[in-house]
């Protein structure tokens, strides 16, 4: 061999051997560590940004909110030890005294409104750099001003009675006042008064968090806590069966029989807030006539779907929103399996050959979308629909969809457990992506937002789902199921209705 | 001479530039909106508007070019949209862990390549030759995300010898680095046999064998220092698929390297980022070819004269 390639041999020998001597850190579990892995990124943990479940689920415990909702979706104090609503308008929290931020600063209304103050104004946001998320801002849009009479007390004024109000104080983590003036240093290292403090972040690969051992309420259970991004679905399997992490969620359902034979792993799901659908173009022809839509909804084997894509994980759909949703019209029954009905209707509608129509579906954006898509292509045809299936990337079909460049699009939508945030964007003529336009539709729901009882808002959200369910503007699909994998060891621990990744309550064996 | 050396600088100045071009125009001519992604279908279209305006993406596309590139060369590459991070920090963060990846599979590669490649072209058309030869065919065809799976059942989940996936201890960096040189190896350990074999054939090394030296040395003295030669290009060619294969193999590893980030930046069209890992790339890309031509100016003296 020549010496100069001998060199190089040698060089990259000790290149190799000199990047390997990184410092070792284990992911291994022990004892007071807890290691689960997630398959997205929280990209952010500033509760003021988060922008999808994850972030604002893993923020919930470094900053705790003025309330938080239990597994069950109940509204718990937790900052705020006590509220009240003195007027329609008027929301009136008592703090808990004496709590800390890690960071040493005091809890105090004045915090409460700095957090919340730049939700509400994008110029404030603006001149303090502060990233602020639209879905979080969407549950403060209707407050007119915050006021604090004193350091513990905190009201919150709205412009009109707004039911949610409760339940959108759950996603704000609150922010200590430093986390307004230094917005870019906060992102670095978020602060807030829950019971875990940020340790780092590493992008596409973990957050590691640690006790915080003031914490006012119960302690938290382990002394460090990492979670680990691992978006192959393969490779979150892996790591699960080897005992590298305790927990993984988004469990893909075609590894579900594997990991149940093994005797140390649990798997868990519920139904969720998330449905999936077939979203329709309500406004142009082909399904501008309800009965092509009715016709496409009698085409559909949701049964055969959820059966064998879903392992019977997954259930058909019977509302227009998911079944987690506060206000769920359980009265509502699915669309049956009838191609005969469908190809009746679809004569009637003047298509006695059927028709051809374009349909998009995103691949690896929602579990298992394009072996949907495609099943449904099937069904469809048996009953004289002719789909051009278009499989597109997440970002060129959402700007397509948007741009209602398809008749059809397979999609799921979900993540609030509130009826006002799953219903008003599709079914309000102003924001609606598939041209639905119902008044009186629109009147229920606005009635719904300013309900000042449980039993009005009830009935007003469950005669909205009626009125769009028997109008058929979607190709109702199916319930998505959340699905997490455990070790046993792990208790108090599980799939939450709202796709919270929550560890507040859980402990190892 | 040093205008040899001139040259090539500016060569690679304007091959960068070209670069920026080409991928800024790309990547916004691929449908999908950065905001609309990052704000999601319900956002508004004021919300909307408002976003664009606050990233500056709603100037003409040539103003938004100059002050990617007036960044740029000031060493600020921007923002990221996703993580509201610098970019140019979350570079300083996943490079290293590619750089290292990298490095290892190279030095897999080369420690397995030369030898197979050496030791089938002495023993040409035996046993040997043709199981070295079928492994390196299947090793060049083999899908690279499906064997990065197949190593994590067998080592991971069946006899449990190395961790999944994840950066930082030795165990770790086994199988992906395993998985990412089997390309460069199979590509190494053929191009070494069929150099071996034509230079074989020479009359100089005829003539070594003539004068009766032994067969060993007249391959490892003779014959390889000029079958080596054309490998070193090769091996500079092969940064871009080596950086390629990355993007997977961290992928299916978890690795946290410029790999993964760019599939990220991809599929939210967080352009800023993208922006930068594929200037950093092409930066590499450039600098690696600089390194390989003036080490092959080196290594062979025609080269030099000409």
């Amino acid at each position: 061999m020549s010496q100069h390639l001998r060199r190089l041999v040698v060089f990259v020998g000790l290149l190799t051997l000199g990047v390997l001597s990184g410092s070792p850190t284990t992911a291994w579990t022990q004892t007071g560590e807890l290691t689960i892995a997630v398959a997205t990124d929280p990209l952010t943990l500033d509760p003021r940004g988060s922008m999808n479940i994850i972030s604002w689920s893993l923020a919930y415990h470094i900053a705790d909110p003025l309330v938080g909702k239990d597994k069950d979706l109940k509204i718990v104090p937790l900052l705020a030890e006590s509220w009240e609503r003195p007027n329609p308008r008027t929301w009136r929290f008592k703090l808990r005294r004496g709590v800390k931020f890690h960071n040493g600063e005091e809890v105090t209304s004045q915090a409460v409104k700095a957090t919340i103050d730049v939700m509400m104004d994008p110029e404030l946001a603006k001149t303090k750099k502060v990233q602020v998320s639209s879905i979080i801002r969407g549950n403060f849009r209707l407050v007119e001003r915050v006021e604090t009479p004193d350091p513990y007390t905190v009201v919150i004024v709205t412009k009109t009675p707004y039911r949610p109000m409760l339940l959108g104080l759950t996603q704000l983590g609150i922010v200590p006042v430093s986390g307004l003036d230094a917005a870019e240093a906060y992102i670095a290292k978020p602060v807030g008064a829950g019971p875990y403090r940020f340790v780092e972040y590493v992008p596409g690969s973990r957050l590691v968090l640690e006790a915080n051992d003031t914490y006012w309420g119960q302690k938290p259970r382990f002394k460090r806590v990492v979670v680990r991004i691992i978006p192959e679905n393969a490779t979150r399997v892996a790591a699960l069966q080897t005992g590298e992490v305790m927990a993984i969620f988004n469990v893909p359902p075609d590894s579900i029989e594997r990991l149940r034979a093994n005797k140390d792993l649990e798997v868990r799901d519920t139904l969720t807030t998330r449905h999936n659908y077939l979203y329709l173009q309500n406004d142009r022809p082909p399904f501008n006539d309800k009965r092509v839509r009715l016709a496409l909804n009698y085409a559909l084997d949701k049964e055969q779907i959820t059966k064998v894509i879903f392992r019977g994980l997954a259930k058909p759909s019977s509302a227009p929103m998911g079944p987690a949703t506060a206000y769920f019209n359980k009265s509502l029954k699915p669309y049956p399996y009838d191609v005969a009905k469908a190809k009746v209707l679809l004569a009637e509608a003047g298509h006695p050959n059927g028709l051809k129509f374009v349909m998009g579906t995103p691949f690896g954006r929602f579990i298992n979308d394009r072996q949907v898509a495609e099943a449904a292509v099937g069904q469809l045809a048996k009953a004289g629909f002719t789909v051009d299936l278009r499989v597109e990337e997440w970002g060129t079909s959402l700007a397509n969809l948007l741009a209602r460049k398809y008749d059809a699009f397979f999609g799921a939508y979900g993540g609030s457990t509130d009826p006002d945030y799953m219903l008003s964007w599709l079914f309000t003529a102003k924001s609606s992506v598939i041209g639905f336009n119902k008044p009186e539709v629109e009147a229920l729901l606005l009635e719904g937002l300013h309900a000042t009882d449980e039993a009005s808002a009830r009935k007003t959200y469950e005669r909205a789902q009626q009125i769009v369910w028997e109008d058929a503007p979607m190709g109702f699909l199916y319930f998505q199921p959340e699905i997490v994998a455990f070790n046993k060891r792990l208790k108090g621990f599980g799939p939450r209705v709202d796709e919270y990744v929550d560890i507040r309550g859980a402990s190892l064996e | 001479m040093p205008n040899l050396y001139i040259r090539q600088v500016l060569q690679s100045a304007f091959v960068l530039l070209n670069v920026t071009i080409v991928v800024f125009v790309l990547i916004r001519i691929v449908p999908g909106d950065p905001v609309r992604l990052m704000l999601g279908m319900e956002a508004s279209e004021d919300a909307i508007q408002a976003a664009r305006a606050q990233f500056g993406y709603d100037r003409p596309l040539h103003e938004q070019y100059l002050r990617f590139v007036g960044g740029a060369l000031r060493g600020d590459l921007g923002h990221s949209l996703r993580f509201r991070r610098p970019v140019g920090e979350l570079l300083m963060e996943t490079l290293p862990a590619t750089l290292e990846l990298a490095a290892a599979a190279v030095g897999i590669a080369l420690v397995l390549a030369f030898p197979a490649g050496i030791y089938a072209a002495v023993h040409r058309g035996s046993v040997a030759d043709r199981v070295l030869m079928g492994g390196a065919l299947i090793g060049q065809a083999m899908p690279i995300f499906w064997l990065g799976i197949m190593l994590i059942t067998l080592f991971s989940v069946k006899l449990g010898w190395l961790p999944t996936s994840g950066r930082g201890s030795l165990p770790q960096l086994v199988m992906p680095s395993v998985t990412l040189s089997t390309y460069v190896m199979a590509l190494l350990a053929r191009l070494t046999r069929s150099n071996m074999l034509e230079v074989l054939r020479e009359p100089y090394v005829r003539t070594a064998r003539a004068k009766g030296l032994r067969e060993a040395l007249v391959v490892h003295k003779h014959a390889l220092k000029s079958a080596a030669l054309p490998i070193v290009t090769v091996l500079g060619l092969q940064i871009g698929a080596l950086l390629s294969g990355a993007v997977v193999t961290e992928t299916v590893f978890n690795w946290p390297g410029i790999g993964t980030l760019a599939l990220r930046a991809i599929q939210q069209r967080d352009y800023p980022v993208l922006q930068g890992v594929v200037l950093v790339s092409a930066v590499l890309f450039v600098v690696i070819n600089g390194i390989v031509d003036l080490l092959y100016r080196f290594l062979d003296p025609r080269v030099r004269l000409a």
